[in-house]
């Protein structure tokens, strides 16, 4: 290529370019390395490497274009990586974060127990219903008229001010506070100060440093290049002019250059809202260290109610607990189950029907019957005591009776009509729980008493004569009557051979002859009398019976009208 | 936002509250109201794309008992010296005052009003006054707070000005009356 280009060149060409090597050959060959270098750069990782921390370093300052670049990767990938590895995320911020949580807590923690302090304290004393009134009367929300009463003081806004302009830097304000035009707050601020200054001559060293108005009070810190202006409402005390005098010295340490250079710009001073912040202090007089006297009170109360409730469920738990003790002894009653549920008890279990009523039980017992569910199912109980008690209950023995039970046997004594002497011998056999039926001394006790009666009765009768006519007489026939219907009865029951002798007797006046005539027509009077048919059981003898030598000889001249009569003598065979 | 401190300066009651109650408020009274002290307004804007608020100290107009301090000026980034077109001291006074404010805070841009535009018959200001005016190197605005003639223009010509990095005063050099 190059031969051609000689070959069509003119001498002086040649010699020019001759000259040109001479001259300028090893830059001519730099350059030519260079142009091979930049025809064939290779941007290559390696090269890259080189140059690329630089490039970011020099793109960044210029605009903020590769941040909008890099921002959506840059997320992507930081996402990724904690979804794909995230205990690396946790190990890293875990440090950071762990303080930060455990002081929300007791923060959170803090201001839960003051708020419920203060709600019960200004709910339930004396002086928060004084404050309702004072709300009722002037109209106010009674939030207010707390807070006015409470409030020692409270930092409302914070102004930072730049001291030559007088325009505002930075501003901060307590939640709820009406915040008016900063701009014009701090512009008048500083006109006022600037105002008072020239005003009364005062060294330049000599501000405005406090300012009040109603409850209201502003301080004013002077710094070097900027004022801190404290909105305050109440009392506040002096050490939190130390305070605003220690958060504007770091304003100005830590923003001194900016504060130094400021041409309008406020944006810049956006960081130091935390510090701003910090200065929102408040205090409340009615603030205690302690816990409030109404909080003890409460808890006093709380503690007291749980004990008497605590108390109360023991004792109703230990009533509960008597009375299926007693329930478990009372014959004829058997619980089955019983559970409680709190305060609410479930019963159930077998009642014979004999037994005492449960429900009267637990109203005895003293447990709320309100809160007891029971159900009772019937059954025979088979204890001795109840057996006797059932047996009692079904044959209803007349007072004469004595009944006793010997193991499951039955025994009955004393005396009874044959009527219910029989009536018995058949239900006993249908009462559950009894091996045998034992009447054998009843029936024994009850002829035998029968005989007595009538042994012992007799029918009195008028001198010399056998007739039955006299009301007392007719009424002895029909007692006698009586006595030998029950006996006749009594004697069919067992089976017996029952003779009744009607002795006619007589006293001593008269003839023997004529007195043994007398007895034994006495003795038949009775016999028709008493209608000895009707008596199947019963066989009848009469006779006459003189009267004694002994007595005769004894009162010879006397009549004797207890002797005028006819009385009963009866044999039973065979006894029972 | 970038704020800016402006003082509104000129002799006593040559209506330098009412050409601010007029940019701010866009209202006029006929009332006239002295100011004592200083009266802090303000007034947002945007100047080229570029949001700002104009903090406007309006201060007591200056006269023979009550002479201008300076720690109320000091801070302005720039500043409106106002004259009553009807009265010929408030020239004097106002070169006064712009010397003083000059002594205070330096080569800052500022505005000359020539206010009571409305009433241009009853002038005392001559031609011959503006000539010396603008032989001084000022150029001014012609105003009336009454009818808002020239007010927008004036805040807003100063405003750029003070946003303009380097500016020197006076940029009213490069203003010229209407």
């Amino acid at each position: 290529m190059a031969q051609s280009r000689n070959a069509g060149t003119t001498p002086g060409e040649q010699d020019y370019a001759e000259l040109r090597s001479l001259l300028l050959a090893p830059e001519q060959t730099r350059l030519e390395q260079l142009r091979e270098q930049v025809e064939h750069i290779d941007l290559n990782a390696q090269n890259l490497s080189r140059v690329l921390p630089d490039a970011i370093a020099l793109r960044g300052e210029g605009d903020r274009q590769l941040t909008h670049v890099l921002t959506p990767h840059v997320s992507e990938a930081l996402g990724t990586s904690v979804r794909r590895q995230p205990h690396m995320i946790v190990d890293a911020i875990a440090p950071i974060m762990m303080p930060a949580i455990r002081q929300a807590i007791a923060n959170a923690l803090r201001s839960m127990v003051q708020s419920l302090n203060q709600t019960i304290e200004h709910s339930l004393s004396i002086q928060s219903l004084k404050w309702r009134v004072e709300a009722l009367r002037t109209g106010k929300p009674f939030a207010e008229i707390v807070l006015l009463h409470t409030l020692r003081y409270r930092v409302e806004q914070v102004f930072l001010i730049h001291s030559q302009t007088g325009l505002l830097l930075a501003h901060a304000a307590g939640d709820s506070v009406a915040v008016q035009d900063q701009t014009l707050i701090s512009g008048m601020l500083s006109a006022i100060r600037s105002f008072v200054q020239d005003s009364f001559g005062a060294a330049p060293d000599q501000v405005l440093n406090t300012l009040q108005v109603g409850e209201l009070t502003v301080w004013i810190e002077q710094g070097p290049a900027a004022i801190l202006a404290a909105v305050i409402r109440g009392t506040p005390p002096e050490n939190l002019r130390l305070h605003l005098q220690d958060i504007l010295t770091r304003i100005h340490a830590e923003r001194s250059e900016a504060l130094a250079r400021f041409t309008g710009d406020a944006a810049t001073f956006a960081s130091v809202t935390p510090l701003l912040d910090e200065c929102l202090r408040a205090q409340f007089e009615s603030r205690r260290r302690g816990i409030a006297p109404m909080t003890w009170v409460l808890v006093v109360v709380a503690l007291l109610v749980t004990a008497w409730w605590g108390l109360s469920s023991y004792q109703e738990r230990q009533r509960w607990q008597a009375y299926l003790s007693h329930l478990a002894m009372e014959p004829g009653l058997i619980v089955t189950h019983a559970e409680s549920e709190g305060r609410r008890y479930r019963l159930t279990g077998l009642r014979d029907p004999l037994a005492a009523d449960p429900v009267a039980l637990l109203q005895d017992s003293g447990v709320d019957a309100s809160r007891v569910e029971s159900t009772w199912q019937a059954y025979y109980a088979l204890d001795p005591t109840f057996i006797l008690k059932r047996v009692e209950f079904v044959l209803s023995p007349p007072q004469t009776v004595q009944l006793s039970l010997e193991g499951s046997r039955l025994t009955a004594g004393g005396t009874a009509p044959a009527d219910w002497i029989r009536q018995s011998r058949t239900l006993a056999r249908a009462l559950p729980g009894l091996d045998g039926y034992d009447d054998r001394r009843l029936v024994s006790r009850s002829l035998d008493v029968l005989r007595q009666q009538l042994t012992e009765t007799s029918i009195l009768f008028e001198q010399g004569r056998s007739n039955l006519a006299s009301p007392a007489q007719l009424q002895d026939v029909r007692r006698i009557g009586e006595l030998l219907r029950q006996l006749d009865d009594m004697a069919r029951l067992v089976g017996a051979a029952v003779t009744v002798s009607i002795v006619g007797q007589t006293d001593i006046v008269g003839g023997p002859s004529l007195n043994r005539r007398l007895s034994e027509s006495r003795a038949r009077a009775v016999l028709d009398a008493i209608h000895p048919a009707s008596f199947q059981a019963l066989t009848f003898q009469t006779r006459g019976m003189t009267p004694e030598t002994e007595l005769q000889r004894a009162t010879p001249a006397v009549a004797h009208p207890q002797y005028r009569r006819a009385s009963l003598d009866v044999t039973i065979q065979p006894l029972p | 936002m970038i704020e800016k401190k402006i003082c509104m300066l000129g002799a006593f009651a040559v209506g330098k509250t009412s050409l601010v109650r007029r940019f701010v408020s866009s209202c006029f009274s006929e009332q006239y109201h002295t100011t004592i002290g200083v009266t802090v307004d303000k007034k947002s804007t945007t100047i080229d794309g570029t949001p700002l608020t104009m903090v406007l100290w309006d201060l007591y107009g200056e006269d023979e008992f009550q002479k201008l301090r300076a720690s109320y000026l000091r801070g302005s980034s720039g500043y409106l010296l106002v004259l009553d077109g009807m009265r010929r001291a408030t020239l004097d006074i106002a070169v006064h005052i712009q010397e003083r404010a000059t002594d205070t805070l330096g080569p800052v841009p500022f505005v000359v009003l020539i206010n009571k535009h409305d009433r241009r018959a009853e002038w005392d200001i001559t031609e011959q006054d503006l000539a010396q005016l603008t032989q001084r190197g000022w150029s001014f605005v012609m105003s009336s707070a009454k009818t808002g003639q020239g007010v927008e223009d004036a805040f807003t010509t100063l405003a750029r000005a003070m946003l303009t990095p380097a500016n020197s005063s006076p940029i009213a050099g490069n203003i010229h009356g209407s």
